[in-house]
């Protein structure tokens, strides 16, 4: 189990470890554990670099909008899929199913041309548009397996009150499905801060998130590990501090049974 | 007990209208998302099918001419598919056979309530999260053939060796597989430690008084209780691994020459690098049939 732990963290924590080093001693071999001499230059570095900030700005708001477009609409999905029998819930199934198991770059390739001709290409509007489609079968899934587990029998009652189907959504199911939505929107968080090949495929120059940056760092000649490792730990810190706040609501979200591949 | 009359399953005569609008009023709840999906799920895979059929290229102005299965025969029935679909293959099987086995052991270690059992699971849960791409770079530079920490391990062991795991193929395509196990063993350990903690302790205390001993406790117990769980996970792994791109992007970029290069890198050459989008959608087609029996598995196991 230790040596699990070892295992898990060490490779972190060797690359934060380098990040610190100056540029000869991370290219020296063979290579010391910890810095000789912290130095921070490869942080404020990136923090005074242009392409630097747009890439964090556009990966920040690319999760933020993400998150709260699945949210609003995989929750009532959800709802209707469980509760109502709805008209057009067996294509959205289905639909929910493929995006599951189809790779992305399916996808992805004909959305290339269509989003370059409708202007769109290289816009964060097309990141948003296109991540929300693609986490919300997750989402969906999520809470779909809390709603089945709560009794219905509170919500008949409202409904015999004579309740709306929405007024039932808001202000019954709604709060009670909390825990639930917390976890879904870790995960369509953390989830929108991964992505990789959707931006690589619809982003450009203007629309980079973070994760395009940094892939960079690998197509030049001779790569810049100091500065490499530095971009990749501040990549990882959002995602770190996320799963060391939110272990439970993201193991109950992985259990749920539903999981992104 | 009394029932309500209204919910209680009692056929009135405006059962089937109360019924309509109830599946309306859904049709409405969902109908943002099925548009979503729509847009970016279904019409995508329409136009991917079409253009697949035409000599469309970013390189060539003017509309795209139909040219039937020309792209097919060209890039789909070749040698190189051929190659990525065996690497993509590779990479599934072997994964799956690392990461089932060494999951499982963690499973069944955490399930015994050691000491500090939920700091295990929170670092478990760190390298099942962590972006893809930072991991791969991160595994890039582990495996320096030059001042990699891989390199220097090894020559702790062996002064003289100086591995290069990127320059071979079998080196690279392991280094691949190891990464993605990295990554992917925390999410099958949790899945199955959800298993066996579902099996019902009054299960073991019986068979323990019928004098089982432990392999036949697991192996009667534990393993068909865990059969659905165990399921789930393998069909989401093998999806998981059939998609890859960005650890393959950024660990090896599909190199040394192809010998990486799975579908998800073959089709985002062809479109991506040489824009040739006719091409690339038909092995972007290529690879939707191929997902089928994951699809069907996928719909069977988690009941859509």
């Amino acid at each position: 189990m230790s040596v699990a732990a070892v295992i898990s963290l060490a490779p972190v924590l060797w690359t934060v470890s380098t990040s610190f080093k100056n540029q000869l001693e991370a290219q020296q071999y063979p290579p010391s554990l910890l810095p000789q001499r912290v130095k921070l230059s490869n942080y404020t570095d990136l923090f005074t670099d242009s392409d630097f900030h747009a890439a964090a700005l556009t990966s920040i708001i690319v999760t933020i909008c993400v998150t709260a477009l699945v949210l609003l609409i995989a929750f009532p999905c959800a709802y209707a899929l469980v509760r109502l029998n709805a008209y057009g819930s067996k294509l959205v199934l289905l639909l929910i199913a493929l995006a599951q198991t189809v790779p992305a770059i399916v996808v992805l390739i004909p959305l290339y041309s269509t989003v370059a001709k409708l202007h769109l290409y290289d816009t964060r509007t097309a990141l948003v548009l296109v991540y929300t489609g693609l986490l919300i079968p997750f989402s969906t899934l999520v809470l779909m397996g809390f709603i089945r587990s709560v009794p219905v029998e509170i919500e008949d009652a409202a409904l015999v009150d004579g309740c709306g189907r929405l007024k039932v959504l808001l202000w019954i199911v709604l709060p009670m499905a909390r825990p639930a939505l917390a976890t879904a929107a870790v995960f369509t968080a953390i989830y929108s801060w991964n992505e990789f090949l959707i931006a690589a495929v619809l982003g450009g120059e203007r629309a980079r998130p973070l994760t395009v940056l940094i892939s960079h760092f690998v197509s030049q000649k001779t790569i810049l590990w100091g500065p490499m490792t530095a971009a990749v730990s501040l990549v990882l810190l959002p995602v770190v501090v996320a799963v060391i706040l939110l272990q439970r609501q993201l193991v109950a979200g992985l259990t749920a049974g539903a999981t992104k591949g | 007990m009394p029932t309500s009359p209204v919910v209680g399953g009692v056929r009135s005569p405006h059962r089937s209208p109360i019924r309509r609008r109830r599946r309306l009023s859904g049709l409405a709840f969902l109908s943002p998302a099925l548009g979503i999906l729509i847009i970016v799920i279904a019409l995508p895979m329409a136009i991917g099918l079409y253009q697949s059929l035409t000599n469309m290229a970013l390189t060539r102005p003017g509309a795209p001419d139909f040219i039937g299965s020309t792209n097919y025969e060209n890039r789909v029935f070749t040698a190189s598919f051929g190659r990525a679909a065996g690497v993509t293959a590779s990479i599934m099987v072997l994964s799956l056979i690392v990461q089932l086995p060494i999951g499982y052991y963690l499973a069944l270690c955490l399930s015994r309530r050691i000491p500090a059992s939920s700091v295990f699971r929170t670092i478990l849960t760190i390298p099942m999260m962590l972006t893809p791409v930072a991991v791969g770079l991160m595994w890039r530079f582990l495996a320096d053939p030059d001042l990699g920490v891989i390199r220097w391990i090894v020559s702790l062991v062996d002064s003289s060796a100086h591995p290069n795991l990127l320059a071979s193929s079998s080196g690279a395509l392991l280094l691949i597989v190891a990464v993605s196990s990295w990554s992917h063993i925390p999410f099958v350990t949790l899945m199955l430690l959800a298993g066996l903690l579902a099996v019902p302790d009054e299960l073991y205390e019986a068979a323990a008084v019928d004098g089982a001993n432990s392999w036949q406790r697991r192996w009667h117990i534990t393993l068909p209780s865990l059969a659905p769980v165990l399921l789930i996970v393998c069909v989401l792994r093998l999806a998981g691994d059939y998609r890859m791109f960005d650890l393959v992007y950024t660990v090896t970029n599909g190199g040394p020459g192809s010998s990486t290069r799975n579908l998800s890198m073959l089709a985002y050459m062809e479109g991506l690098q040489y824009y040739q989008i006719g091409r690339a959608c038909a092995i972007a087609m290529a690879m939707a049939l191929l997902a089928l029996p994951a699809f069907f598995a996928y719909r069977k196991v988690a009941r859509l």
